[in-house]
């Protein structure tokens, strides 16, 4: 009898179809994926937005450091000194002369990029804001 | 559009056109929904669980190596999103007795239904379904509306073959048994 009732099943299921979802749910899926997309786009920007100004801040900081130190009248000063904080060997600091030397032309032009890259960062900041007041306004 | 097969689309999916990914939800929506349908056994819920397993399977699509047919390792994420939503939810379990039926009824039965014409057939098997134990229901559908091996469904549940025969054979019993006591509702229409 068991045979019958495998037999018997396979007979009622002939052409039965199974149920459908409702009409949008491809669209709704197809959205779903897009918005996702979009937010993993946007988690990955706003990690670097979040971090952009303290990596330019500390570029910026590095390359005057650079420029101050390439630029020291007192040459045979080694890093080591400058680590050692030696008040004698430091005294340049408070001098602040530019000497025009290769690793100062370095640092120099390296103060300059960075400064470059944060002003358009700046712009790219303060412009919608800009256009949001401006928008308000009108 | 073209008579294409999964691969296809699933490597034109893996290369960054997520527009290909529409040919393969609209291909396995019914069957995707019908899996979770019949366990989470509510319509609204089942939908959004649907959804959600085409998006877990969109953003893990890169894992799929293509060792099982792309629509079993499918069903497995709908399955595996399904049992777990009604872990939550803690569904409660109507156990039926399916030792009552005699031959004689299932006969009886199966040559009542079997006059009723297709459209109509289709409704009352799925809402005998529906009143079948999740699992088994599910183990049904994939049987024998999608024909599906018994290997096919233990690769989708992770049961064992002898354990998907023998839920195979009590739901059967189960699923007369439940048309037996509807046909007097039924024909009296």
């Amino acid at each position: 009898m068991e045979d019958h009732t495998e037999k018997y099943m396979k007979e009622l299921f002939k052409g039965i179809k199974s149920d459908s979802p409702s009409k949008n749910f491809t669209v709704n899926v197809m959205n779903k994926i897009a918005s996702e997309k979009k937010t993993a786009a946007e988690t990955k920007l706003s990690f670097f937005n979040q971090y952009k100004f303290i990596f330019i801040f500390s570029l910026t900081f590095i390359s005057i450091f650079l420029i101050i130190f390439f630029s020291a009248d007192n040459q045979d000063i080694t890093i080591f000194d400058t680590i050692n904080f030696d008040f004698n060997k430091l005294a340049f600091v408070e001098k602040l002369r530019l000497y025009f030397n290769s690793g100062n032309q370095f640092s120099s032009i390296f103060l300059i990029i960075i400064v470059s890259i944060s002003m358009l960062f700046s712009i790219d900041y303060f412009i919608p804001k800009i256009r949001k007041l401006n928008h308000l306004t009108i | 559009m073209s008579k294409k097969d999964d691969s296809y689309f699933i490597e034109k999916v893996k290369t960054g056109n997520s527009d290909s990914y529409k040919y393969l939800v609209e291909k396995h929506k019914n069957m995707i929904f019908t899996i979770v349908l019949r366990i989470v056994k509510n319509r609204e819920e089942a939908e959004e669980i649907a959804q959600d397993a085409f998006i877990k399977a969109f953003q893990s699509i890169n894992s799929f190596k293509g060792q099982s047919k792309f629509s079993t390792w499918l069903y497995k994420i709908a399955y595996n999103l399904s049992v777990s939503h009604t872990r939550k939810k803690k569904y409660e379990i109507i156990n039926l007795d399916e030792n009552l039926l005699s031959d004689n009824i299932i006969f009886e039965t199966y040559n009542e239904f079997s006059k009723i014409e297709e459209t109509e057939r289709n409704k009352i098997l799925n809402d005998a379904l529906n009143l079948l134990n999740s699992e088994d229901a599910l183990i049904i559908s994939l049987y024998y509306i999608e024909a599906y091996s018994v290997q096919e469904i233990e690769e989708i549940t992770s049961l064992t073959k002898s354990n998907i025969k023998i839920k195979l054979y009590r739901a059967r019993k189960q699923l007369f048994s439940i048309l037996s006591d509807s046909k007097e509702l039924i024909f009296a229409e």
